[in-house]
């Protein structure tokens, strides 16, 4: 049978046999999908070994964060394990000196194979039960009594490597907010190159680019934009070449533009994928801008709030939502329903008592976009794309809920105090972005701007045709 | 101070506007309104949504404007906004407009000032700029959030001038040598100007007699700031960060 499947494996050790012991602890490799678990000594507590669990994920859990998180039952502690447990991919989970649990824990790490289709490997040291399945109350078809705990481990698959993203620029060399240019699109790289030296240039224009050629393939590969350039062929055909052009003529009647870009969700999804590998402000801002130019040359007009730098959203009062940031969060916060809301503040840039205030809608299956009610414009929806880093926080926090039969399924963190959230977030230790004053809008910048078709592109991608501006930041 | 009516009958032919189209957008007649203006109280309410039917700036439609550049109205708008409600903003109002600390002191000082119910002119010590006193909507609006994104649309490009710079691109890819231009009016070419999406085209093409007689007389071309944006051009003249943004409206480019 592969691991993963339910499966409850006894090592029967009556001898008590150090290096079996030494094996079980040496086999703890949360990379190889496998970890070891430390049963508290002295407890009878189902609660305390599922704080064990958690432990042993490498939560930081006491019984000060286990009251203020929501995790004083053994329902909502092995919710959060068996979700932690589901989401990192975990197979085996071994349990030295099971002999010392109480019938009820051992009952809750039965649960735990089967709920997070693990296999729990126990190790125990004592006389043997007349029935292993009922002492766990496990279903006897997935219990197996073995001596050798080696075999059984034997085939631990590593996790796949963490795709990190290269060749970008040291955020050191980017200017500062201040000394970026405050220009729309039009001046913003020209003032760019007038007022930042070399380096600065360099490294910002890098970023600049990166918007543009985002902004080139995702307008390639987008139906409705092609569909809409179809509308403008015909019209194109009439007019001879050398025909002068009379711009108030093709601001007139019967013109077949503007079209508005109705693909809303889409855009909002793009414009924030910007800030998901954004290292700081300004590098977000100078790829806004040169998506912005990406997109008139094709055609398309992008508008955004005038003044980007004062605005709020990802990427300039969210922070990057880094493998190292995840797993800040996640030492501090053992419940997934706290982890994410803290993850959720850090990505959309809103303040943490407001990811508690608003609806935010479990990530759908097959999809990296985060629909929500923070920050949408008008009191819309805004869609946020979610990076790879926060992905593992969001379903495991929909897993617990799931479990915990949570009321609200509909919204991940509607059981939660906005002072709560408030202190998750302040537990981590985490800087959440620049607060910003009642009189400042409400909707963040992504969800704020707009697109309209405004004629035939300047620029076709694909393989041949002109690159006006070669990518330089992979 | 007077409504450019020329300037409104013009545009209204150029861009096809019944009268009964101009009355629904607005609530004035065409004829009516330099009646109204004569007086020298004009509604911004008014002078706005004409502007937006006619896709003018509303200091386009001034026609005794002493200093049209200078500044635009919506830009006065914002001051007073500024002044009321948001002194939060002076810093970012002060970039959006290149102002230097200076000039903006100056202006939040004289408004502040001034009285509040009457049309003004303030005089500096270079320049004339014309005041119109917004109705108490636009000073105290009580949604911020609807004021900042009605001040964009002023002076970000709207849908219209993107229609129109494409068109300029286009004609610029086309025709690079300078035989051939897009042709606009003085109004579209300083509001494209002004955003500084497109520059009088230094060419010797000639608007056909039809166009000109329409008004639509100038050729334009890009700016060069913008075709460095879009990857088209070559970087600009590092000379030029000595001129004051706010100028290049009416430097000729390339000089």
């Amino acid at each position: 049978m592969p691991p993963g499947d339910g499966m409850l494996t006894i090592i029967h050790d009556p001898e008590d046999d150090p290096q079996i012991t030494r094996d079980a602890l040496a086999a703890h490799n949360p990379e190889h999908r496998q970890i070891t678990v430390h049963p508290t000594a002295g407890t009878e507590s189902a609660i305390v070994l599922g704080a064990d669990v958690l432990a042993a994920l490498g939560c930081s859990i006491t019984q000060h964060t286990t009251r203020r998180q929501h995790l004083g039952t053994a329902l909502h502690a092995f919710a959060a394990a068996a979700a932690w447990l589901l989401v990192d991919g975990i197979e085996v989970v071994i349990v030295p000196r099971a002999h010392l649990l109480s019938p009820p824990a051992r009952h809750w790490l039965s649960r735990l194979a089967t709920t997070a289709h693990l296999r729990v490997v126990a190790v125990w040291h004592g006389p043997a039960p007349q029935h292993w399945a009922e002492a766990f109350r496990h279903p006897q078809h997935l219990v197996r009594e073995t001596e050798d705990l080696n075999g059984v481990l034997a085939g631990a698959r590593p996790r796949p490597p963490v795709a990190h993203s290269v060749g970008e620029p040291m955020p050191e060399a980017l200017p500062t907010l201040a000394e970026l240019p405050h220009s729309g699109m039009a001046r913003f790289r020209a003032e760019a190159y007038r007022t930042l030296d070399a380096t600065q240039f360099a490294a910002l224009d890098a970023h600049y680019r990166y918007g543009l050629h985002a902004a080139c393939q995702w307008l390639g590969g987008h139906e409705l934009y092609h569909t809409l350039v179809r509308t403008l062929a015909p019209a194109a055909t009439q007019r001879r070449p050398d025909e002068p052009v009379c711009l108030a003529r093709a601001l007139g009647r019967g013109r077949p533009v503007p079209l508005r870009w109705s693909d809303t969700a889409g855009l909002q999804a793009f414009l924030s994928g910007l800030a998901v590998t954004s290292p700081v402000p300004a590098a977000l801002i100078a790829r806004v801008r040169g998506a912005q130019a990406g997109m008139l040359l094709h055609g398309v007009l992008l508008q955004v709030p005038l003044d980007l730098a004062s605005a709020h959203g990802p990427g300039l009062t969210g922070i990057r939502v880094t493998e190292q940031i995840t797993q800040r969060i996640r030492r501090a916060l053992p419940n997934p329903r706290f982890a994410a809301a803290v993850a959720v503040a850090a990505l959309t840039g809103a303040r943490p008592s407001d990811v508690a205030l608003n609806a935010v809608a479990p990530l759908p299956r097959h999809s990296s976009d985060l629909v929500t009610e923070l920050g949408g414009w008008s009191a819309s929806k805004a869609v946020y794309r979610v990076p790879l880093a926060a992905e593992p926080l969001l379903r495991a926090a929909a897993i617990f809920c799931a479990l915990t039969r949570d009321p609200s399924p509909g919204s991940l963190f509607a059981a939660l105090h906005p002072d709560e959230v408030n202190a998750a977030a302040a537990a981590t230790g985490l800087s959440l972005g620049r607060p910003w004053s009642a009189g400042e809008p409400s909707h963040a910048w992504h969800a704020a701007s707009a697109a309209w078709l405004v004629g035939e592109p300047l620029h076709r991608t694909g393989p041949g045709t002109n690159d006006p501006l070669p990518v330089a930041v992979s | 101070m007077g409504i450019d009516s020329r300037l409104v009958v013009e545009r209204c032919a150029q861009l096809g506007i019944t009268d009964k189209e101009f009355f629904d957008a607005t609530g004035v007649f065409p004829a009516e309104m330099e009646q109204d203006t004569q007086s020298g109280q004009v509604s911004v309410d008014v002078l706005t949504r004409i502007a937006e039917l006619l896709h003018l700036l509303p200091s386009d439609l001034i026609a005794d404007l002493p200093s049209r550049s200078a500044l635009d109205l919506a830009d006065l708008m914002l001051v007073e906004f500024a002044v009321a409600n948001a002194p939060h903003l002076h810093d970012g109002l002060r970039r959006l407009l290149g102002w230097t600390p200076y000039r903006l002191g100056l202006t939040l000082a004289l408004l502040r000032i001034l009285p509040t119910s009457a049309t003004h002119r303030l005089g500096t010590m270079d320049e004339w700029w014309l005041i119109l006193e917004p109705t108490e909507d636009r000073a105290h609006p009580h949604d911020r959030e609807e004021y900042a994104t009605w001040f964009a649309a002023r002076i970000a490009p709207d849908p219209f001038d993107a229609i129109a710079l494409l068109r300029v691109l286009r004609v610029w890819l086309w025709q690079p040598v300078g035989l051939h231009a897009a042709f606009a009016s003085p109004a579209l070419l300083e509001r494209l100007a002004s955003r500084h999406l497109a520059v009088a085209a230094d060419t010797r093409a000639r608007a056909p007699r039809m166009l000109a007689e329409n008004g639509v007389e100038v050729p334009v071309q890009p700016h060069p700031d913008l075709l460095f944006a879009l990857g088209l051009g070559e970087p600009p003249d590092d000379t030029r960060r000595l001129y004051d943004a706010s100028q290049l409206v009416a430097v000729n480019w390339p000089p």
